[in-house]
């Protein structure tokens, strides 16, 4: 099956987001979006069978709305795409079983798709086609790694070796009093506070064993050692400077990681994307090193960025434009994936 | 009355067309695990006639381990959103009595209670008369306690059916039927998960 604009029908379902998105071709129609967030909140963190109950109830109406917002019926579809990992297996189940139904139910092939992958596909629906090779930077509350993308293939340069960046966000947000998710509240904190006031550390910044892996688990135990530090002196604590200082942090180790990437493998392109890639330092940083660098930076609009529909969508339609081969009807949804496996 | 059927509320998976109580065809799978890989296949082995749609479609609601429920359900809503065909659940646990029935497992008199393994030592179960229909439950409770209670009220307890789609099928077509909400029973746990890092 090749189809030049292919109706595509993504589906996203590997944290806590219900997301279907409808695109034709490179062309974004519909992304809608069905969060459980709120009911995480009161955990610190997203709790599975929450997210997964969440899902089921949610699935039904996104699929609707994500065909009425597109103007679209399901007899329309060419393909059907779904996340099939790496996630929360109880979540991208709820996922996989809607999707393989619609497939077959309306006899439509079906992609099960690599979630990181995605991520960067999805930078095709607002700048048009990647250009390759490209690096993809990768940062949410559950991933943070380094891809490259060249003729089609995706590989793995580097990951965190512990937490993800979003997570030390919520991390150093709690030890702050701030609620989760907390990387939106530590960039609205950080914007009255010095990046400057306190220097917290960059974790594997020469080690050339690790270039491209990140680490973020001593940052939340150096935030909190510098907090308990101010208390015991009886200094107050400005969560501003906090904030800001910890954002510089991240930002500076994520942005020279990705550059020293792009130069390292000749990839004059970098693509951020993932729930991080809202954060309006990061994106200001990556700016500037990249224009010093000569490197093209591509930023999908923050609904694009965080976990949705359209971006499987995206990327199910770029397979099958390519002619890939659908998934066989009995793949898994799986909690490991590297990003090499695009497709199942 | 052509109604396709799925349960995936224990660890049989199973799928099946049934026009007027009689069994077209259908395919089942046995593993704890693997439903929503063995649904998809399931499904085709079927060799459904996509341009002469069922008029309803059946899902099993549990009670039963909520992952593979959830793998039935989502199935059976997504197909009914597909085929703009309407879809009803019905509880697992009457779709275990219809077949303990079927399979005369208890004597044709007897006031019968139908369990299914719900993992921690304890049990889905429910109580029937004779002819099926749901008299107590569905519940969950430890498989000791379930125990006694059979031998205080001198009850027969089966415990080792698992539900059939055509069982489902059958629950359906006489009428009992329910929402597709799953029968959770317990409360989600509260447990923040370990992030998924790559
Ligand atoms: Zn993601």
């Amino acid at each position: 099956m090749r189809i030049n604009e292919p109706l595509v029908l993504g589906i996203e379902t590997s944290c806590d987001e219900t997301g279907v998105g409808i695109v034709r071709g490179r062309e974004l129609l519909s992304n809608a979006l069905a969060s459980s967030v709120e009911l995480h909140a009161r955990f610190g963190g997203v709790v599975p069978e929450v997210a997964s109950r969440a899902h089921l109830e949610a699935m039904l109406p996104t699929i609707e709305l994500a065909c009425s917002q597109a103007g679209v019926s399901l007899s329309d579809i060419d393909a059907i795409a779904v996340t099939a990992g790496p996630g929360l297996v109880g979540a991208l189940i709820v996922g996989v079983a809607s999707a393989k139904a619609l497939a077959l139910g309306l006899g439509k092939p079906i992609y099960g798709v690599n979630h990181l992958a995605a991520h960067v596909m999805v930078d095709e629906l607002e700048h048009g086609p990647l250009p390759e090779p490209v690096i993809g930077l990768l940062v949410s509350g559950g991933h943070s790694s380094l891809i490259k993308v060249v003729n089609g293939d995706f590989t793995s340069l580097g990951q965190t070796l512990d937490d993800a960046a979003g997570e030390a966000f919520d991390k150093v947000a709690r030890l702050l009093g701030l609620p989760f998710p907390g990387g939106p509240m530590i960039d609205q904190a950080a914007q009255n506070g010095d990046p400057n006031a306190i220097d917290f550390p960059r974790a594997l910044r020469t080690d050339p064993a690790h270039a491209f892996n990140f680490s973020f688990s001593g940052l939340k135990t150096a935030v909190a050692r510098w907090v308990k530090e101010q208390q015991r002196l009886g200094n107050a604590i400005s969560v501003p400077d906090v904030a800001a200082s910890v954002q510089e942090a991240i930002a500076d180790i994520l942005t020279s990681k990705a550059i020293s990437a792009a130069v390292d493998q000749n990839a004059p392109h970098l693509v951020i994307a993932g729930g991080v890639a809202a954060n309006s330092r990061l994106r200001a940083l990556a700016a500037e090193r990249c224009a010093l660098a000569g490197i093209e930076l591509r930023v999908p609009s923050p609904a694009l960025c965080t976990d949705n529909g359209a971006m499987v969508a995206a990327l199910g339609s770029h397979l099958l434009r390519a002619g890939a081969a659908p998934s066989p009807v009995d793949f898994p949804a799986t909690s490991t994936l590297a990003v090499s496996e695009v497709l199942f | 009355m052509k109604i396709l059927a799925i349960d995936t509320s224990t660890e049989l998976t199973s799928i099946a067309l049934v026009d007027s109580g009689t069994v077209i065809s259908m395919a089942s799978h046995t593993d704890a695990r693997g439903h929503v890989e063995a649904i998809g296949a399931l499904f085709t082995e079927l060799e459904l006639d996509l341009s002469s749609l069922p008029d309803l479609i059946a899902c099993g609601v549990g009670p039963g381990p909520y992952t593979g429920l959830r793998v039935g359900i989502a199935f059976a809503q997504g197909l009914s959103a597909a085929w703009s065909v309407p879809v009803v659940g019905v509880c697992s646990l009457d779709a275990v009595a219809n077949a303990i029935i079927r399979q005369e497992l208890v004597s044709p008199s007897d006031e019968f209670i139908a369990a299914t393994d719900a993992r921690r030592k304890e049990y889905y179960w429910a109580k029937f008369d004779s002819g099926g229909k749901r008299l107590f439950g569905p519940n969950v409770g430890l498989t000791e306690v379930v125990r006694e209670l059979v031998l205080e009220s001198r009850i027969s307890l089966v415990a080792d059916v698992l539900p059939h789609a055509i069982d489902v099928a059958a629950c359906a077509l006489r009428g009992d039927q329910l929402d597709v909400t799953p029968m959770y029973l317990r409360e989600a746990d509260a447990q923040p998960s370990v992030r998924v890092q790559l």
